[in-house]
């Protein structure tokens, strides 16, 4: 199956950056087979994971700590999880907060006494601490107050917790920040990345969400059973999955999307070669029309429990709660019987549905095609060394050639115009996170980071005006030092298809979420509640299996709510 | 206490943009002390040396920047311009170097300093001192072909506590990238709300 997906994928079709590469459309992006979250809990699934929970030493407050060890064919991994007493009024996700509900570290292997001891006085601190190189993550959690007190008190009393009340969080604990890669001292990626198991991306931060999601659950019914003693009950396995795990993104999020820009096109280029794998085939079988419609039916209701305050998602919502209803009624009609059904389906997306409900199709057109298309998830993944290196002795000629090529749309924007430059991406002194200010308000143009690509690399085309075609660019670069950020980011997005986002990113009208929609959606977020225009909750792994059920569930049927 | 090499990385790019180098300098910054330290050389107190002389006097020569030279290097796949030349803190050039010689070894020479380098390591004597401090300018440096060392320095994979005022000049140069913070740009630029309870 490996082999025939590698001689499909060098002559697919698919589509364009110019049409995918867009933060409309990318702001509307869907959950899917390739999302690193199913990956993840496919291969634990595959491999026989087994899940241990070697200490739980919590006192009557929540107090202590508690730790989970996953082992794999080859090595163990262990969350260490520390559970603190934390004043409401301390309660924040921003990331200037100083204390929150839960702390965690994912340790390599499996910890000693010592080492837990040595965390016990750094994770807790998370910025303010220092962590080592047998730490892969760092990460933090805040509970939702008003649910896991809710939750508490049914289990406490001998009851189950209402569906309804759980729907409208969807979480007893949400993360707001899980940190990887070398941050505050943690292992170097490079020491983890060729691991089998962490094949793809954001495997082992998505590890840590996993089993923090299981700590949640624990310490609501430790809680429980502190309150009501013998009269305490633990959550039923159909009710204890609709909880997932909360998760509060802000501004810090934005700019990995521009910054790492051989990582999305590896992503979006998965993505995209995987519908292009289903779009090709000629006939649909009946196995696989009937799994697509009911899979329909079922995101069709995560459309309707999807709620948020937030105008813009709101409407974006009613729209895709529409769009289902299109998706449904032409599924009635015989197009999934007709040859290259799914390119047909796709195209008639493309002229009857909205962003939320064409991305929403390619995502359901990807899940009758496991066998075909889940091998795609090991090649997201990108070592970005490998195209650091400018290449000088490539000649000036080449360069306009790959800015008209990837950069076309720039042409047409004034960036002198003040809505058009408008934004500037900088990094705060305070808890040095990235953020947007407003150039023609605020002081802060010279801390600008160079996070608008569209500008610069029309900057380029005026300097190279005066040059001939036949200079080369190391002869360029040495007079013009000033380019040479950009002209990396031209010679690898000249390369990659999908590496370059086809908007302006400082402009009056951009909406960070959409960047940040877009990267959890490939992590397997779904419910996105945007709380302002850039900071956005969302909710990971819910109706997922938990460690002690794993073997006996499949993950991806898990993806999309249950029709009952 | 020790750090990553992609934290240190990651600093000694907000370091030399801090100093006065635009980004794409500053890249290669963050690349040349990470290809330093990994082979077992001291990048980042090499690389705060030079910065902090960089930033402390507007106007440094650029024409002896270990920086821009080995871009231009690196750019042209090319040797010939630092066969001997004139420099600040030469082991700065040696990522750059490793960027063109392929198969091959070259010996890069200051002083009494010898520094071997190959794409699979580099080999120096540690009896003499790599790193100068204050940085000061070489007018002796010279590239020229070499054998294959026997050994390699051993490569590494953290910065140990030695380092830590080195970081430290990183991390004041890096300061000078971040905005202070304000009550306005605390709420709005990041775009939080006022409460967090749910």
């Amino acid at each position: 199956m490996i082999e025939a997906n590698k001689v499909h994928k060098s002559g697919i079709n698919k589509r364009p950056a110019s049409q995918v590469m867009r933060l409309k459309r990318m702001g509307c992006f869907h959950q899917s087979r390739l999302s690193f979250m199913r990956v993840l809990l496919r291969r634990l699934k595959r491999e026989s994971w087994s899940f241990e929970r070697p200490a739980f030493e919590i006192d009557e407050k929540g107090v202590g700590y508690a730790t989970y060890s996953v082992t794999g064919p080859k090595r163990t991994y262990t969350l260490i999880a520390f559970a603190h007493d934390l004043p409401a009024e301390l309660r924040s996700d921003r990331v200037i907060a100083e204390a929150w509900d839960a702390t965690f570290t994912l340790f390599d292997g499996v910890p000693t006494r010592d080492d837990i001891e040595r965390l016990s006085k750094n994770v807790p601190l998370q910025e303010a601490g220092r962590i080592s190189e047998k730490e892969i993550s760092l990460s933090r959690a805040n509970r939702s107050v008003r649910l896991f007190e809710y939750v508490t008190d049914c289990l406490s009393r001998g009851i189950q917790p209402e569906t309804s009340e759980i729907e409208k969080v969807g979480y007893l604990m949400r993360t707001t920040a899980v940190y990887g890669s070398s941050k505050f001292g943690a292992c170097d990626r490079e020491n983890w990345a060729n691991r089998e198991e962490f094949s793809g991306s954001f495997q082992p931060e998505l590890l840590a969400v996993w089993l923090i999601r299981t700590f949640a659950i624990d310490i609501v019914e430790h809680m429980a059973k502190m309150r009501g003693g013998e009269n305490a009950v633990r959550l039923e396995a159909d009710i204890r999955r609709r909880f997932g795990v909360g998760n509060s993104t802000g501004l810090g999020m934005a700019p990995f999307l521009i910054n790492h820009p051989a990582l999305i096109d590896s992503w979006i280029n998965g993505r995209e070669t995987a519908l292009g794998i289903v779009c090709e085939l000629e006939r649909a079988t009946r196995h696989e029309i009937s799994k697509f419609k009911e899979l329909v039916e079922r995101a069709s209701l995560n459309a309707d429990q999807w709620t948020t305050d937030h105008e813009h998602q709101k409407a974006k919502i009613a729209c895709l709660q529409k769009d289902m209803e299109k998706l449904k009624t032409i599924l009635e009609s015989d197009i999934l019987e007709q040859e290259k059904p799914w390119q047909k389906l796709l195209l008639w997306g493309e002229d009857n549905l909205g962003f939320e409900g064409q991305e929403q199709l390619v995502s359901l057109m990807l899940e009758p095609y496991g066998h075909l298309v889940d091998d795609l998830s090991s090649d997201m993944k990108a070592d970005e060394t490998v195209q650091f290196r400018i290449r000088g002795n490539e000649k000036i000629a080449d360069l306009k050639q790959s800015l008209n090529h990837v950069y076309a749309w720039a042409k047409d924007i004034d960036f002198e115009d003040s809505q058009a430059n408008a934004r500037v991406w900088y990094v705060s002194e305070e808890k040095l996170e990235p953020r947007l200010g407003e150039r023609h308000e605020e002081p802060i143009e010279p801390y600008e980071q160079p996070l608008a690509p569209g500008r610069d690399a029309k900057r380029l085309m005026a300097a190279l005006e005066t040059w001939s075609n036949d200079e080369t660019i190391a002869a360029f670069l040495m007079q013009h030092a000033e380019h040479r950020h950009i002209v990396r980011r031209v010679q690898l997005a000249s390369q990659k298809d999908y590496a370059e986002i086809r908007d302006n990113t400082i402009s009056s009208t951009m909406l960070p979420i959409d960047l940040l929609r877009c990267k959890l959606s490939f992590f397997g977020a779904t419910k996105f509640d945007p709380r302002s225009d850039r900071w956005v909750r969302i909710t990971m792994y819910q109706g997922a299996p938990f460690p002690d059920e794993l073997h006996a569930l499949d993950p991806d049927d898990l993806a999309y709510p249950p029709l009952s | 206490m020790s750090w990553a090499l992609g934290e240190i990385k990651a600093l000694s790019i907000k370091a030399a943009k801090g100093a006065g180098f635009d980004w794409g300098i500053a890249e290669e910054a963050g690349f040349a002390v990470e290809w330093l330290e990994a082979r077992g050389l001291p990048g980042t107190r090499a690389m705060a040396q030079y910065l902090s002389r960089y930033h402390r006097e507007t106007g440094l020569d650029i024409d002896f920047c270990p920086l821009r030279k080995g871009c231009f290097v690196s750019d042209t796949n090319d040797l010939s311009s630092i066969e001997k030349t004139s420099a600040f803190q030469p082991v700065l050039m040696a990522p750059f170097i490793a960027n063109v010689i392929e198969g091959e070894t070259v010996k890069l020479s200051w002083d009494k300093n010898k520094l071997v380098i190959s794409k699979d390591g580099v080999d120096y004597n540690t009896r003499y001192q790599l790193i100068n401090e204050p940085c000061k300018l070489f007018e002796n440096v010279e590239l020229s072909s070499w054998y294959a060392p026997r050994r390699f320095l051993p490569h590494k994979t953290r910065i140990g506590e030695s380092e830590k005022a080195y970081i430290s000049i990183l991390n004041a140069l890096a300061h000078k990238t971040y905005a202070p913070a304000t009550e306005e740009s605390r709420l709005a630029g990041a775009g939080a709300g006022l409460n967090d309870n749910d």
